[in-house]
């Protein structure tokens, strides 16, 4: 069905301001992300269904391509290293509990197809089948603070105007379609940089393995997580996408605050973020 | 394992097989493990990761050998004389020899060197042994591997002669005279050639006629194609591969999709949400560079070192550097792992580690990984319970505070909670054996029920409270209370002379007060998180000269018993434990309590059940000359009526728990008698 989609979506993103990944946006979107429940499945396990604490950024970039309604694989490059910055701040505590659930085989074999011989076929996991019960770990009332900033002027300027608006394209989610997503935008604010050699405070998760500078009692997590991503072709057909880069990411579990040093780091809203 | 093997390894050499970030998921752990393995196992070079050794450390040392023996020198390849040869196979062979063992169930091994089955006789010897020429030439990848190198001719040549039935009568006969019982034997071969006809390895012995599979670069690059081969084909995918980003070293280059992990966290097949994934395009989303995939096969020595059963289960404590990893770093946990490669069964991987950091002041440098498991079948593990962020200092605060209590007032002097021998949370009071409890899933186990052992659950809070506890952050005593109660309940037996278990009381009461000490557990009612004062301060403590003013200071230590209501529950449970002990002395076997057993109690019937209790402690005391238990019963009155019960905060498994400690006190104490004036 996805690939339906697909074909209405305009797949040009425009780029129409200059920036590099390291330096500064002069600006950016705020927003707040929350929900009752979130399931970001980290990549190095699929029969162990457990989560990243902080949405990985792809997961971030997938949910506002859903609110803009750009369609599956047609928004990497707008979300790319050159073309847009981030920051990730957890405003909860990251809970988890561990949640069972039933699956239906998803192999080609065990699916229904309904209509196979028509324009439109729809293939399903066939109901009567029997389940496997897997445990997922899920995040209970997760809560993120994301900074945003796009290249693509347009795309940007549409995105202030859905988000200030309180409306999205596709139903945003956090990871799974079932945990639905809130949106709360804050507004725009300038990013300014924090010109500080001595370790200080930052207010976001931080993406930049070497920076945070570990403190007794602190508790702190480390976690590495897709960044960045591609279409992929073969033969000249598109044949999906691939991960071209990977962020390890240091956050306080308990959402408190982590001293760096060495990390270009920016004021936004009085808060003290890492933008990547 | 050696210990001390990486003293001598260079710092560059070490950080070269590494990750040089810090540890950030468990693929990580996996790829620093198997590097250190290989490492400390002195398997150096391009292929020495591929190898495995320790699967063959039965035959290292013994005539174990059985050498296919080929003469490349002449104008054709014949096989040598004798063809066949049964040789010793000591330690310094190893790596020539080059065995890479592959599932026995899978097939044959991914090198030229074999092991057989551990009863083989010697029919079977002799099919092993010809295979070396007639099998193993003949895989596909090995015959793709043979297409990509200069030398691939060997590989064919090897082939050739395995299709010639006089070769396959010659080596039989001698396999068969050299082999006459069962047993389990290395097969491999010895090529002899001319000087620079084959390409050779670091482990090329150029003074010797015969040279083995470790030292020809062709065989080698054979064993490490079929090797990666089953990173990109396995189930249901035909080629997981492509020009992708290693998730664990951020090199671009060739990743695969379908690696193998040996926490089974990652199977090739696996039942999603969503319809339709393609098991070819795994590569896509979180592929493994040749290097890192290699090296999360080898993870699996240290890993199971750092395995303890728990109860239906297998728990791993997988210790990993605080921070960027570097070569000392590095060294420290190859060192803490060699060690516990070593351990006898009692030394839990944690306390082991607790007590070298401790000396070293180094418990900040390592932090571990604990992954409760279930396993219920060979390749699905089902994870209970885990924390990436465990940490080393939780278990040593714990350690010191449990002992503090097994050393406080109640427990070492009054007895009013006493030490037994069979029950480890009070009498193993060494700090060393006791972290080692205190580490492990036992430490709730002990005190709280659980689910069904053989069926465990991820809601099981046994595992859930170890991981909580392990990471640091805080129990609801809430949920803590109706687990001690659970066991309380569990373990209360009414046909034996001492129906309530008072040890495992004893040892709840000095793990509630540890944690509390510890700050890792949470109440909406403070008073319940509350240390009490007279643990840390042992200065203070003042002797009762008798048992009312024991009681007193009892209720004066325990700030959860300042509340009213729940000081006159406990009293009530003192007062049942007080007169089954006179009725026990009476020789009545229907005690208070069996009569009033925890778990019936309610928030319903409690007032009622007090009243019994009281009414049946008057009817004793007319024995005496004044009322028995005078202080208990004036609490118990007190507390019950401060308001209507129905209206009380105190949840059920509160209400139960300190009924249950007042029971403990009341069987116990033991300060005087029962009339209250003495």
């Amino acid at each position: 069905m996805q690939s339906e989609l697909d074909d209405h979506i305009d797949e040009s993103t425009s780029q129409d301001t200059e920036a590099t990944s390291r330096s500064l946006p002069d600006r950016c979107l705020s927003f707040r992300l929350s929900g009752p429940w979130g399931h970001f499945r980290r990549v190095e396990g699929n029969t162990v269904k457990t989560t990243y604490r902080i949405i990985p950024r792809t997961t971030v970039a997938g949910l506002l391509a859903a609110v803009l309604g750009i369609g599956r694989n047609q928004y990497y490059d707008l979300f790319g290293p050159e073309s847009s910055a981030m920051a990730i701040e957890p405003v909860s505590e990251l809970r988890t509990i561990n949640l069972p659930v039933n699956n239906l085989t998803t192999s080609q074999e065990g699916l229904k197809g309904v209509n196979t011989y028509g324009k439109v076929s729809v293939y399903y996991p066939d109901p009567t089948e029997d389940r496997q019960r897997t445990n997922y770990e899920v995040l209970v009332e997760p809560e993120y603070r994301i900074d945003l900033w796009l290249a693509d002027g347009e795309r940007y300027d549409e995105l202030r105007e859905y988000l200030a608006e309180g409306k999205a394209y596709y139903t945003p989610s956090l990871g799974l379609s079932e945990y639905l997503a809130d949106i709360e935008y804050l507004g725009e604010y300038e990013v300014t940089a924090v010109a500080q050699s001595e370790p200080h405070a930052v207010d976001s998760a931080v993406p930049d393995p070497d920076g945070v500078i570990p403190e007794p009692n602190v508790n702190y997590g480390t976690e590495r997580s897709p960044a960045f991503m591609e279409r992929t072709t073969a033969s000249g057909e598109f044949s999906g996408r691939r991960t071209t880069s990977y962020l390890t990411y240091t956050y306080s579990p308990d959402g408190n605050s982590l001293t760096v040093s060495d990390t270009t780091t920016a004021s936004v809203d009085n808060r003290t973020v890492v933008f990547r | 394992m050696n210990t001390e093997a990486l003293e001598d390894v260079a710092d560059k050499t070490i950080e070269s097989t590494i990750p040089r970030r810090p540890v950030a998921s468990l693929r990580d752990i996996e790829v620093l493990y198997g590097a250190l393995y290989t490492l400390g196992r002195g398997l150096t070079g391009p292929y020495g990761a591929y190898l495995t050794p320790d699967a063959a450390a039965d035959q290292i040392g013994n005539e174990t050998l059985v050498v296919v023996r080929v003469d490349l020198r002449g104008e054709k390849a014949t096989l040598g004389d004798p063809p066949v040869r049964l040789e010793m196979f000591p330690e310094d062979l190893v790596s020539r020899v080059a065995h890479s063992k592959f599932s026995a169930a899978m097939g044959v091994d991914h090198s030229i060197t074999h092991q057989s089955g551990q009863t083989n006789g010697p029919e079977k010897h002799s099919d092993h042994a010809f295979e070396r020429l007639e099998r193993w030439p003949t895989e596909d990848a090995v015959i793709e591997a043979a297409s990509e190198h200069d030398d691939g001719w060997l590989i064919e040549t090897l082939a050739e002669l395995g299709e010639d039935d006089s070769v396959e009568t010659k080596i039989r006969e001698e396999v068969e005279s050299l082999v006459s019982k069962e047993g389990q034997l290395l097969h491999t071969v010895a090529i002899a050639f001319d000087d620079d006809v084959l390409t050779t390895t670091a482990q090329f012995q150029p003074d010797e006629m015969w040279h083995y599979p470790g030292e020809i670069e062709v065989l080698q690059e054979a064993m490490a194609a079929r090797k990666t081969g089953k990173f990109r084909a396995k189930n249901e995918a035909e080629d997981a591969s492509g020009d992708g980003t290693c998730f664990v070293f951020d090199t671009d280059e060739t990743v695969y999709g379908v690696v193998d992990d040996p926490m089974k966290h990652y199977l090739s097949k696996q039942m999603e949400k969503f319809p339709a994934l393609n098991a070819d395009q795994s590569w896509q989303t979180q592929g493994l560079g040749r290097d890192a995939a290699i090296r999360a096969q080898n993870a699996d020595t240290f890993l199971d070192a750092c395995a303890i059963p728990a109860p239906g289960t297998s728990a791993f404590y997988l210790p990993y550097p605080t921070g960027k990893i570097d070569a000392d770093s590095a060294r420290a946990v190859y060192e803490l792992l060699s060690e516990q490669v070593e351990a006898d069964d009692e030394e839990s991987p944690v306390g082991n580690k607790y007590r070298r950091l401790k000396k070293l002041d180094r418990l900040d440098t390592i932090r571990f990984s604990l992954i409760i498991v279930n396993k219920y079948q060979k390749d699905r593990w089902r994870v209970l319970a885990a924390t990436p962020t465990a940490s080393i200092h939780i278990i040593e605060e714990i350690t010191q505070q449990h002992r503090t209590v097994q050393n406080s007032r109640w427990v070492e002097k009054k007895e009013i909670f006493p030490k037994r021998e069979k029950f480890p949370l009070l009498s193993i009071t060494e700090p060393e054996p006791l972290s080692n409890v205190i580490s492990s899933v036992a430490y709730l186990g002990e005190t709280c029920l659980g689910d069904d052992a053989d069926d465990p659950s991820s809601d099981d809070f046994r595992f859930r409270g170890t991981a909580t506890i392990a990471s640091g952050k805080q129990l609801r005593v809430e949920e803590l209370l109706e687990e001690y109660v659970a066991k309380l309940v569990d373990r209360f037996d009414p046909d034996s002379q001492y129906p309530f278990p008072i040890a495992t009381l004893a040892q709840q009461y000095v793990q509630l007060n540890a944690l509390r000490a510890c700050d890792l557990l949470t109440a909406d009612d403070e008073r319940l998180v509350t240390q009490p004062q007279h643990m840390s301060d042992q200065t203070s403590q003042t002797t009762a000269n008798n048992r009312q003013e024991q009681f007193e200071q009892f209720i004066e230590d325990h700030p959860a018993l300042s509340d009213k209501t729940r000081e006159g529950v406990f009293a009530l449970g003192a007062l049942v434990g007080r007169i089954s002990r006179y009725q026990s002395r009476e020789g009545k076997s229907m005690t208070a309590v069996k009569q009033y057993p925890i778990d019936n109690l309610t928030k319903h019937n409690i007032r009622r059940i007090a009243t019994e209790v009281v009414d049946s402690n008057i009817v004793y005391s007319d024995e005496y000359a004044g009322t028995m238990y005078g202080e208990l019963m004036d609490t118990v009155c007190d507390g019950l009526e401060t308001a209507e019960p129905t209206d009380w905060e105190l949840s059920t498994q509160d209400l139960r728990f300190h009924y249950a400690m007042g029971i403990a006190y009341g069987q116990n104490d033991s300060s005087t008698s029962e009339t209250n004036n003495e």
